[in-house]
């Protein structure tokens, strides 16, 4: 009875022993090598990575934004619209300039065609102001300049609004290395047609499966 | 005697280069190209080498010579790789009577550059790999690309044996997706494991690279890459003159010959410059996201903390510096 109790417990104290012993050798095996994240969070930043991307930007007109803690700059945007000032043009109420020059009022803004949101949502007033052309404004009637036209977008396109902040929408200009720059979304959008159009691919590949040796 | 073999080699050698440079080629010459007979070759050799044990230390002003006998670029020593560079932009503007600008800039001290591809954003154009093409000087007569854009049908997901990577039709295809592929720069890259030769390694900053110059094309790591992220120079790649970027980096973008491996490098020569790759900068919707994984305030940073990101083929354990999302 005794030798019975004894050799399963024998048999027992081997089997935690033998498992131990592998899971050991697995972690060190393991520690051999390492993923990317255990790289991140055992590598100290100080910040001070000796490159910038100032000597990329060239002469560029920025605008600076700081939301949520986030710094960065975009581009001057009045500097880059043809006929800014608008009040140049627009010096009365639209409704009184259509009503003195009608043949004039056609003529102007012909190229622009507006395919954002439907009729119901949007129109030319939703954006611009019918006193002010020089300032869009907000749902509320706050005026917004056009340097500051993302908080115009972000009144709908929170998610959007929010990813391009912290950097998962949108594009920087320069490079990866600080200051940070980056687009507005009018720099990639057209506000008036703001999706991206249908084209031909700009380089195809008439000869991948040579490449691959799968003749 | 041993001079006149020393001079048997050089000549044998010497040739060699000028058939390749009928081809356009830096570097070392296309040795395997001249036609010899085994007897002279092997004489040559062997006497060749003998001399070359004798007269160690005599100065050899022959750029030629000197390339052909330099070493691995991981193992020279600093003054080894600017005298190798010297001579390359000396041998170029040779050849072609312009000057390149060959950099050897060693990765910036802090840094670990990532890769994120927002699934959503791609809509197929293309802007990538024709940006790459140019940035790189890829051979454009096989049409080598780094970069793959996959057509994928909605209907399969995410299902790289069903999708189309030769599209030539209008994009974005109706009930399609796109998803672009290259280099991962595995943080635990098995094509660096099997080179037998240690002709590509991983640099500090995380970039996979390869020494043009000491890679034998045994193409094991292309049979080792699971990611399709390795091309082969079958022939003496091709680009015009005028097309050359002379913007040139030693691991990355500098002229290849025939008989090697090339591959994505990041654009060394811009990343480490604190430029964005050509394709993050080519691509008109923002899909392509570059920077540094260390910086917790980088964007590539904010994309692994707020977006559901995965990898390819995760289970592997290459760990890619590469991640894709959607919005």
């Amino acid at each position: 009875m005794k030798t019975w109790i004894y050799s399963i417990v024998i048999v027992v104290v081997v089997l935690v022993a033998g498992s131990m012993l592998s899971s050991i050798i697995m972690k060190n095996q393991h520690g051999g090598h390492h993923g990317v994240f255990e790289k991140i969070e055992h590598t100290a930043f100080n910040d001070s990575v000796d490159v910038s991307s100032v000597k990329h930007l060239a002469s560029l007109d920025t605008v600076s934004v700081d939301i949520d803690g986030r710094h960065f700059a975009i581009p001057e945007r009045t500097g880059e619209i043809t006929s800014f000032k608008c009040s140049e043009c627009h010096n009365e109420p639209l409704a009184d300039l259509k009503a003195i020059q009608p043949k004039i009022g056609e003529k102007s803004h012909w190229n622009i065609q507006l395919k954002h949101a439907s009729d119901e949502v949007m129109n030319c007033a939703s954006c611009h102001g019918n006193e002010n052309m020089d300032e869009l404004h907000s749902i509320t009637n706050q005026k917004i300049s056009f340097n500051e036209s993302y908080k115009l977008c972000a009144q709908c396109h929170q998610m959007e609004y929010k990813d391009w902040v912290g950097g998962a929408h949108g594009k920087r200009i320069g490079g990866w290395a600080k200051p940070v720059v980056k687009n507005t979304c009018v720099n990639c959008h057209n506000p008036h047609e703001p999706g991206f159009p249908h084209k031909q691919p700009s380089r195809i590949n008439t000869r991948m499966m040579e490449q691959r040796a799968k003749k | 005697m041993i001079i006149d073999n020393l001079k048997k080699l050089q000549n044998l050698f010497n040739n060699g280069i000028e058939h390749s440079n009928s081809e356009g080629s830096d570097g070392i010459g296309q040795v395997f190209e001249k036609k010899v007979d085994r007897r002279s070759s092997l004489k040559a050799l062997v006497g060749g080498a003998l001399a070359t044990t004798a007269l160690t230390g005599t100065s050899c002003s022959d750029n030629k010579w000197q390339e052909y006998f330099k070493g691995n670029y991981k193992l020279m020593t600093d003054d080894e790789r600017l005298a190798t560079i010297e001579r390359l932009t000396k041998m170029y503007s040779q050849r072609t009577g312009n000057k390149i600008n060959l950099s050897d800039k060693k990765a910036i001290p802090g840094t670990l550059f990532g890769y994120a591809f927002n699934v959503s954003k791609c809509q197929g154009y293309g802007d990538c790999i024709s940006a790459c093409v140019e940035e790189n000087n890829q051979d454009r007569d096989t049409q080598m690309q780094y970069i793959r854009i996959h057509e994928m049908d909605k209907k399969n997901g995410i299902n790289f044996e069903m999708a189309d990577d030769t599209f030539s039709h209008e994009v974005p295809a109706e009930g399609h997706f796109y998803i672009g592929t290259q280099c991962f720069h595995c943080e635990n890259p098995p094509c660096v494991k099997v080179c037998p030769v240690e002709a590509t390694w991983q640099e500090e900053d995380g970039i996979v690279v390869i020494d043009y110059d000491w890679c034998v094309g045994c193409r094991y790591c292309l049979a080792a890459c699971p990611y399709d992220g390795r091309r082969f120079n079958w022939k003496q790649p091709n680009v015009p003159e005028e097309e050359v970027n002379k913007e040139q980096h030693y691991l990355g973008n500098r002229l290849r010959k025939k008989g090697v491996m090339e591959k994505c490098t990041f654009c060394v020569q811009r990343s480490r410059n604190g430029k964005n790759p050509a394709c993050v900068e080519a691509c008109p919707t923002g899909a392509r996201t570059f920077g540094n994984i260390l910086d917790p305030n980088s964007e590539i940073r904010y994309i692994l903390e707020n977006k559901k990101v995965f990898r390819l083929k995760e289970d592997l354990g290459t760990e890619p510096k590469f991640w894709y999302y959607m919005d």
